[in-house]
């Protein structure tokens, strides 16, 4: 037995309708220690290089961590994966609420799925019973009506990952969603989902996961309970949640706006955080074991036009689903928000991918006779419902836009890819970068696309200075390393980032979990070499030279911030290539962005360094050293 | 500020400001872990009153004062209490 | 002594499931928690807090003796159970849980471990 761990892993074959159940392996809790580890290392040694991300050859992987379950700050997350339809690469969605608990409950820490199913099925699993049963009565159904009618059916307490009409339609930016507001929102994991014909898993648990030391864990979680009550940030979390930021982004001048011509939303005050809790808001919702609780539920109405309950809207779907859309009634944006939830979509991408079509109407790039006689304007929440249905559907225009901006770009042809605004084929976060260097640089080498989960280093912008390149790259490493730690052992980063719980808060809390002394910098080091992991199958399935995949739409260099406090301000090509420059240097990569040797032997990774090598893609020896640590933590600047 | 300009030259006004995090150690904190007393004279903005004492506003993304959320150009009163908050850590 | 409930300032954390358990069977296992948080979502979008609220029911039911009223506040004794189940039927609240693994009823026992652990005042002491 491993202290911390269910113990179990669950082995679903679709194809075949056969269920196996396996011991956890020691080697990959060690050194993986849960969720995007496990997920890329699932991946890395089962998926074949030239698996389709839709084909029963994909392993769909649901992957608890280490600290999932426990009595730790906010152990909530649970981990999705699968090779994106977006990126074809790794992709990995970490996902609060109650389900990654539930499934650990039920004495398994993670799940791999292959094949694809003859009918829709759903996976049950309560405590040793797993079996795949009939999905007909829920199949069709979109992600909210899915889980009120399996809880229904099966009981409250049976926590539910379910897809909707979109994940079914194998739309590139389906979600998976839980809980009435949690998604495993990007990357179109509800896509690979849907293309196995696997509707939803509900699973509830009795069991206990075994702890080493629980009255040391219990007394440290409560310790820092009792320290973060009165820590100045927690009232603002608890009031607004995310929503609190749209203000501050748009008087810095980086809020998205109609997909991303601009970085201020004029009228921002009437999607911003007080308007939220004042008007819309019904009720807080937590996460399991979180007592920061900025989940916000809604009810937003419109008479004769519609009324819907929905999480949120947080900060980022305000961003894609309002700003870039230009829609600046935040009842609009939170019906946008419901529509997106009950469809199954990824509100960031989905309201990426409208915006994105919005803009090519107003350049003539689509026209009326492209979208059944109408013609689309940002702004428009008529607008915004009918291309999400379409697009769910894949119907008329919605099967170009369901594959995503990049695709649909390519297809379109012309200028359309400068409005595509995605890196690796995931458009980008509620950031409009054009005078965020740093964040940008993010965006452009997170290996899954451009997501804020790995990097977020806006901050970075503002104490270096924002029309600064150069020395900001070492940080990003950083923020890619101690980002994703939150998500591999599983507790909410927001703690870490918000209310000051501190990597060596939750180091004590490991060591009691599990009796493994693991130290900060080990951590990290597993970050690290997730990191390099995925960026290896990056490459290995997208080819070379790295650097090409690397780069943000042109817009970033050629069209300047038209309007508000960053106007004027935008990048150049060779900023562009300074950035990725100094990236690659400080993380031992070559100028093409490929892992060299040394850096993934240090790692533990010799095998992945070989495959590399076989097809030309290992990174060459360059006039400098391969760093000894890399990525560096920015310190505050001096007084 | 509205008002007469003269008897606002003349105010002098105590308040408090609050914060955790990266914004702590720029705050420097004289009462408890968090809190810092301040006289200002005047009626000053919070993000005039960031910059007199080294704060870059733009690290800071709002206030709150008594559970209400005001923003940078917001006047302080006397014996008000605002916690400083640093922007998200990424939505 | 009394557990004060705010059902409209509960978050759904369950934070005090957890707690709970962790104090009387020294491990983190929500099912076997005596108090209970479930959501009723989409609509209305509050949570339910299910913990008992000493109206004694159980105690004139339990054909034993097994629960007893210890200075205000249910105890049940273990070695008198007979795992009968009559408390749980009868439980006006739905208060009292059976695990698979405790062959007597897990009921509340005001120790206020849960207190302690919320954030939002959902659950408070009170006289």
């Amino acid at each position: 037995m491993q202290y911390g761990f269910a113990g179990s892993v669950l082995r679903v074959d679709l194809t075949r309708g056969s269920i196996e159940k396996h011991p956890l392996s020691d080697e990959l809790a060690r050194n993986w220690l849960g969720a995007r580890g496990i997920v890329a290392r699932t991946l890395w040694e089962e998926v074949p290089l030239d698996a389709d991300p839709l084909g029963p050859e994909n392993r769909f992987v649901v992957a608890t961590g280490v600290m999932t379950g426990h009595f730790v700050p906010a152990g909530s997350k649970c981990g999705f994966g699968a090779i994106s339809p977006a990126t074809n690469s790794h992709h990995d969605a970490s996902m609060g609420g109650h389900f990654g608990p539930e499934l650990k409950a039920a004495g398994y820490d993670y799940i791999v799925i292959q094949g694809i199913s003859p009918k829709p099925v759903y996976l049950f699993i309560e405590d040793d019973q797993v079996e795949l049963r009939p999905a007909d009565t829920v199949w069709g159904l979109g992600s909210i009506d899915t889980e009120a009618r399996l809880k229904n059916e099966l009981g409250e307490s049976f926590q539910i990952a379910t897809i909707g009409p979109a994940g079914e339609n194998q739309v590139h930016f389906a979600c998976i969603s839980h809980d009435f507001g949690r998604q495993a929102g990007r990357g179109g994991l509800g896509a690979v989902m849907g293309s196995k014909k696997l509707k939803a898993i509900a699973v509830r648990g009795t069991h206990a996961i075994p702890v080493k030391e629980l009255d040391v864990l219990k007394e440290g979680t409560k310790a820092v309970i009792q320290r973060t009550k009165t820590h100045p940030n927690m009232a603002p979390w608890q009031r607004y949640g995310t929503s609190m930021f749209v203000g501050w982004a748009n008087e810095r001048g980086c809020y998205p706006t109609r997909n991303f011509q601009s970085s201020y939303f004029e009228g921002w005050e009437k999607v911003d955080g007080p308007v939220l809790k004042e008007e819309l808001w019904v009720n807080d919702k937590a996460c399991f074991g979180c007592w920061m609780n900025c989940g916000k539920y809604s009810r937003t109405t419109k008479e004769g036009r519609y009324d819907a309950f929905v999480e949120g809207p947080e900060y980022e779907t305000t961003a894609l689903c309002g700003g870039s859309c230009g829609i600046g009634d935040l009842r609009d944006v939170a019906y946008a928000n419901y529509l997106c939830d009950n469809l199954g979509l990824d509100t960031i991408s989905g309201g990426s991918t409208v915006a994105f079509a919005m803009e090519c109407f107003q350049r003539g790039i689509l026209t009326s006779a492209d979208l059944d006689g109408r013609e689309i304007q940002f702004g428009s929440i008529d607008d915004f419902e009918y291309l999400v249905r379409k697009i769910a559907t894949r119907e008329g225009i919605g099967a170009l836009l369901a594959d995503g901006t990049r695709q649909a770009a390519m297809k379109l042809g012309g200028d359309a890819l400068k409005y595509a605004i995605q890196v690796k084929g995931l458009e980008h976060s509620g950031y409009e970068s054009r005078s965020l260097p740093a964040n940008l640089l993010g965006f452009m080498t997170a290996d899954i696309g451009a997501h804020h989960n790995r990097s977020w280093a806006v901050t970075v912008d503002l104490e270096l200075g924002r029309d600064n390149i150069s020395g900001k790259a070492k940080h990003v490493v950083y923020l890619q390393h101690i980002r994703p730690l939150w998500d591999i052992l599983s507790i909410c980063r927001l703690f870490y980032g918000e209310i000051d719980v501190l990597l060596e808060d939750t180091t004590a809390s490991l060591r009691a979990i599990t009796g493994w002394d693991i130290s900060e910098e080990e951590q990290l080091r597993i970050a690290e070499r997730v990191f390099n992991l995925t960026r290896a199958i990056f490459l290995l399935r997208n080819g070379g030279p790295g650097r090409q995949h690397d780069i943000p739409s042109r817009r970033h260099w050629e069209d300047p911030v038209p309007t508000g406090p960053e106007a004027g301000k935008h990048l150049t090509r060779e900023a562009i290539d300074l950035l990725l420059d100094e990236y690659y240097q400080a993380r031992g990569w070559d100028g093409d962005g490929h892992p060299r040797r040394e850096v993934l032997e240090d790692l533990g990774l010799a095998d992945v360094a070989d495959r590399l090598e076989a097809v030309g893609l290992l990174g060459k020896t360059m006039p400098w050293p391969v760093p000894s640590t890399r990525g560096e933590m920015m310190k505050p600047a001096a007084m | 500020m509205r008002g007469d300009a003269l008897s606002c030259q003349e105010t002098r006004v105590k308040i408090y400001l609050k914060a955790g995090g990266l914004l702590k150690d720029k705050l420097h904190p004289d009462i408890d872990q968090y809190t810092r007393a301040l006289k200002v004279t005047g009626s000053p903005t919070l993000a005039e009153i960031l910059e007199s004492i080294g704060i870059q506003p733009g690290l800071v993304a709002f206030a709150m004062v008594e559970n209400r959320l005001c923003r940078l150009d917001y006047r302080p009163k006397d014996g008000e209490v605002l916690s400083l908050h640093p922007p998200v850590s990424g939505g | 002594m009394r557990l004060v409930l705010q059902p409209e300032k509960c978050t759904g954390c369950r934070l005090c499931e957890q707690i709970c358990s962790i104090h009387h069977f020294h491990e983190t296992n929500t099912k076997k928690a005596a108090i209970r948080i479930s959501g009723m979502f989409p609509d209305p979008g509050h949570y339910r807090q299910q913990v008992c609220n000493q109206c004694w029911t159980c105690i004139e039911v339990c054909p034993t003796g097994a629960i007893v009223n210890q200075e205000g506040a249910i105890q049940v004794i273990a070695e008198e159970c007979i795992a009968c189940w009559e408390c749980v039927e009868s439980c006006p609240e739905g208060a009292i849980f059976v695990h698979e693994e405790i062959d007597y009823p897990i009921i509340c026992d005001l120790c206020f471990e849960c207190v302690e652990v919320c954030n939002t005042g959902a659950l408070t002491r009170g006289e």
